[in-house]
């Protein structure tokens, strides 16, 4: 920015005395864009936690009178080369994939939360330590070392249940560290000192809700990488084994026939796709809020 | 004279323009050649923005919805993008309070008047280069040409103040806009950018609008100021007409709260103002200092916040006159002291 | 006629800050001057006394107010509260010698958790140090609340709702909840507009006069301190060059900063005539 246009900006407010606009009471909650991502995610929740009630088909029934057949009203996907509708299969993958999307992403978040945010608190050596385990654990090849863990306890989920946190807390711990190094300086948390708390309680009960919101807004996209992951996988034969549907190992089916019967690929990958869309937008709402302008 | 600078029924609006959020409504004020015009008021009057109008930089989403702004005759609001840029650069100059985010962090001070010197006055390399320094050294800052060389983040704030003040001075504009200049600074070193504003003008004839929250520094260097309140004008006179005489009760309310250093050792309790300022979304009818005043009467709930005249020069906002003694006489004001 | 004790005594406290060394002075195994904030500072605070702490920038006054409470380690001096070695104590000690010297900061917009409830903050502070009441939560912090003029129904909100000067005073609730018996506000009213900022002061005279809580009252502006100070001292550059009666030190000051900072502080010049 040149000198000249930086003479036409706005300062960043700074000093004491600031104009600022408190929240207006109306722009309570989420805003429409996290409410609508919110909204595409609890769809898909709902329609996975609800697979045995509302799939039309069961997930392995094979029907050898109906195979490959187009989307349809009875077939609302078509069917794949052994008659099993997709869409009912999607159901269930979904039901699958879900709950261990959620496991893998929400199982180490309160770890890495919790490791980063006391090495941002304490500093020191500490910090050092756990700054250097961290990067060492984000440098590593995720997806090497996941497909070690599959490899020393076999295919199935158990490997990505495992192998999968062992890395993602430690993105929340570097997530949480850089949050903190800034809300300690913060006057409620020198507050919290000098009000005699114990650091115990100053880290958990004030600095920690502080940074939890940052938190969060990366778990939607870690989320989406983690479904990605787990659909690579299971693309690759090393998910859940057949005949149990995943995700990605009905887009791997499906890819023999991908021009003769291109529904039985892409529409369960489509089903991924509005996952990514729906979480995308979540994330983007809420950090669009935090950045609007509450009390920082 | 004719005034320099004339503002009329300014309106600055945020929000959707069918229900908008009104930030400043109706303000008036005008400022002739030479004169330092001091624009008061607290949190939310709209006193920053109106100073932005100026200069049409009122910050996105915010907007100027009406009003009229004239400059030496032209038109402000209906300039064309070329002519605003020409008024920026040469009629028109402003500072702002926090220095430091105001210069550019990774250019040399010299860097950046030379940027100013070349873009607007033609300058050469050279000479501009020259010319910064002799600028450095007109706002007084010592050593220029080693002063030249430094980044931002090496002078002190009041020095970094002293080069806002040289940049937007660089082209000799007839008017400053001055947004809370010396608000971020010491009370010494605001001493000395206060002095600085005033032998510009004296040197110049530049006018200056300074608009602060602080009615010590208004006080010290304004000929005539305009207090805000709500995003409307209530007042405006000369200082001392103010001073002594505020026959506005927002006006009076708000100097009876500033506490003096000649209190020394007697522990004084004000009243300040009960209440709050007025949200943005909040309309009041009729006055808007009602809710807060303490000689509101039910007939000021259909006022209008038009200014009238009290004393020539001296206009007020409120009709119901309660400050006014009976026989026109300056009321006294309870612990004022001069 | 006796003076009132000292409550709290501060004797030839110092704080420095190591700069950073460049790399040639790394090289050369220099060892750069430590830059002192707190410089052999020296000074007493009497109960029910308040004391005003001037200086400009850089003076050092909001870190020597940091080192009372020891948010900032002091390098060197003693800190006596009531005959408690402030410096020495640690642990549970230390948290209640923390607790009877208790700070206001100068962002209203910072200093209360913005995750938290009014009510919850100040009640927490009870809770924490056990105060007498604090078993009985919205009465605890009713009383909080009236302590400082606001409502009870202030209770169920959170900072952002509040205006400046509302939070400014839950965060002086927050402060007098756990019973301090010296506040140190650390430009407490500095952020505040001038009609909300009269309040607080009358609310810190309040303080003085019915709980008989001693202050600090660390402020830039001198005629705040005019109005508020029985006594001030005045700091420049670490060292506390004047200290005295309010009065005495501003209608004659001694040091030449001193006058210095009176003769800055902006004057109506009212007999002027516009050109």
């Amino acid at each position: 920015m040149s000198a000249i246009e930086a003479l036409g900006q706005p300062p960043a407010p700074a000093a004491p005395v600031v104009e600022r606009h408190r929240r207006a009471s109306g722009l309570r909650g989420l805003s429409l864009q996290a409410k609508i991502g919110a909204g595409i995610l609890a769809v898909l929740v709902l329609a996975g936690a609800l697979a045995p009630l509302i799939a039309p088909y069961g997930q392995n029934a094979l029907d050898f009178d109906h195979i490959l057949s187009a989307p349809s009203l009875s077939h609302l996907m078509g069917t794949d080369s052994t008659g099993r509708d997709v869409f009912s299969r999607t159901l269930y993958a979904l039901r699958v994939d879900l709950a261990i999307v959620v496991f893998v992403t929400y199982v180490p978040l309160p770890i890495g939360v919790l490791v980063g945010a006391v090495a941002g608190y304490f500093g020191g050596w500490l910090d050092a330590i756990v700054s250097r385990i961290t990067d060492t654990m984000i440098a590593f090849p995720f997806m090497v070392l996941v497909i070690a863990v599959i490899a020393i306890v076999g295919p199935g989920v158990k490997g990505v249940l495992i192998g999968v946190p062992i890395v993602a807390w430690a993105l929340y711990a570097r997530l949480a560290r850089s949050e903190m190094l800034v809300v300690r300086e913060q006057p409620f948390m020198l507050a919290t000192t000098a009000l005699g708390y114990s650091k115990r309680r100053a880290i958990l009960r004030h600095a920690v809700p502080n940074l939890m919101r940052s938190c969060l807004i990366y778990s939607t996209l870690d989320m989406v990488v983690n479904l990605l992951l787990l659909a690579s996988l299971a693309y690759l034969g090393l998910g859940a084994q057949p005949p149990n549907a995943e995700l990605g190992s009905i887009i791997a089916d499906g890819q023999t026939t991908l021009l003769s019967a291109w529904w039985v690929a892409t529409l369960p990958g489509l089903v991924l796709v509005v996952f990514g869309v729906g979480a995308g937008l979540l994330g983007d709402g809420l950090s669009d809020g935090r950045l609007r302008g509450g009390a920082q | 004279m004719n005034p320099l600078l004339t503002i009329e029924g300014l309106r600055v609006e945020f929000g959707p323009a069918d229900a908008p959020l009104v930030a400043v409504d109706g303000a008036a004020l005008s400022i002739g050649p030479g004169e330092i015009v001091g624009l008061i008021g607290e949190s939310g009057s709209g006193k920053s923005l109106t100073c932005r109008s100026v200069m049409r930089l009122v910050p996105r989403p915010g907007r100027v919805a009406a009003g009229h702004i004239e400059f030496d005759g032209r038109d402000v609001l209906a300039m064309t993008p070329q002519q605003l840029r020409d008024f920026r650069a040469h009629e028109a100059g402003m500072i702002y309070q926090d220095p430091f985010s105001s210069l550019n962090p990774v250019f040399r001070v010299r860097d950046q008047l030379s940027e100013t010197l070349r873009a607007n006055l033609g300058m050469g390399k050279a000479q501009a280069r020259t010319h910064a320094v002799a600028l450095l050294d007109g706002v007084g800052i010592p050593d220029p040409e080693r002063r030249a060389l430094s980044y931002p983040h090496e002078l002190s704030g009041g020095m970094r103040q002293r080069v806002m003040i040289a940049l937007a001075t660089a082209s000799q504009p007839r008017l400053l806009l001055a947004d809370e200049p010396t608000t971020a600074l010491d009370v010494t070193t605001q001493a000395q950018i206060l002095s600085l504003l005033t032998r510009l003008r004296e040197e110049r004839g530049m006018s200056v609008l300074l608009v602060s929250h602080d009615f010590g520094v208004i006080a010290q260097v304004c000929d005539r100021v305009a207090v805000m309140y709500g995003g409307h004008v209530v007042e405006t006179g000369p200082i001392g007409a103010l001073y002594d005489n505020a026959q506005h009760p927002y006006t009076h309310a708000l100097l009876d709260s500033v506490p003096r250093l000649e209190s020394a050792g007697r522990a004084t309790r004000r009243p300040g103002i009960a209440g709050v300022p007025p949200e943005l979304n909040e309309v009041l009818p009729g006055c808007v200092f009602k809710p807060r005043c303490r000689y509101a009467q039910p007939s000021c709930e259909s006022v209008s916040m038009a200014l009238q005249p009290v004393a020539p020069g001296h206009e007020t906002a409120c009709p119901v006159r309660p400050l006014a003694a009976a026989d026109g006489r300056p009321a006294a004001r309870a612990g004022a002291q001069t | 006629m006796s003076e009132p004790a000292p409550l709290l005594t501060v004797d030839g406290v110092v704080k420095e800050f190591g700069l950073r060394r460049t790399a040639a002075e790394r090289v050369q195994r220099a060892q750069p001057e430590a830059h002192r904030a707190v410089d052999d500072v020296s000074f007493s605070l009497r109960r029910g006394e308040i004391l005003g702490l001037a200086g400009g920038s850089g003076s050092g006054k909001t870190t020597l107010a940091r080192c009372l409470v020891r948010l900032v380690e002091p390098d060197a001096g003693t800190i006596d509260l009531d005959g408690a070695d402030v410096r020495a104590a640690s642990g549970r000690d230390l948290r209640e010698l923390r607790r009877r010297m208790q700070m206001v900061f100068q962002d209203p917009y910072a200093s209360l958790n913005p995750r938290m409830t009014v009510g919850t903050a100040l009640h927490e502070a009870g809770r924490v140090h056990q105060r007498p009441g604090s078993e009985n939560g919205e009465q605890f912090v009713r009383e909080a609340l009236e302590r400082v003029h606001l409502s009870a129904s202030l209770a169920k909100r959170r900072p952002r709702e509040l205006s400046g000067g509302q939070r400014q005073r839950v965060a002086v609730a927050r402060a007098l909840a756990v019973g301090p018996e010296v506040l140190i506000a650390d430009e407490a009213v500095s952020a505040l507009d001038v009609s909300v900022q009269a309040q607080l002061l009358n609310l810190f005279l309040d303080l003085r006069d019915d709980l008989g809580v001693a202050i600090l009252f660390v402020a830039h502006q001198l005629a705040v301190i005019a109005e508020v100070a029985d006594r001030v001292a005045v700091m420049h550059r670490g060292r506390l060059v004047e200290v005295g009666e309010t009065a005495a030190v501003f209608g004659d000051p001694q040091d030449d900063y001193t006058k210095a900072l009176l003769a800055a502080h902006p004057h109506p010049r009212l007999a002027r005539v516009a050109s």
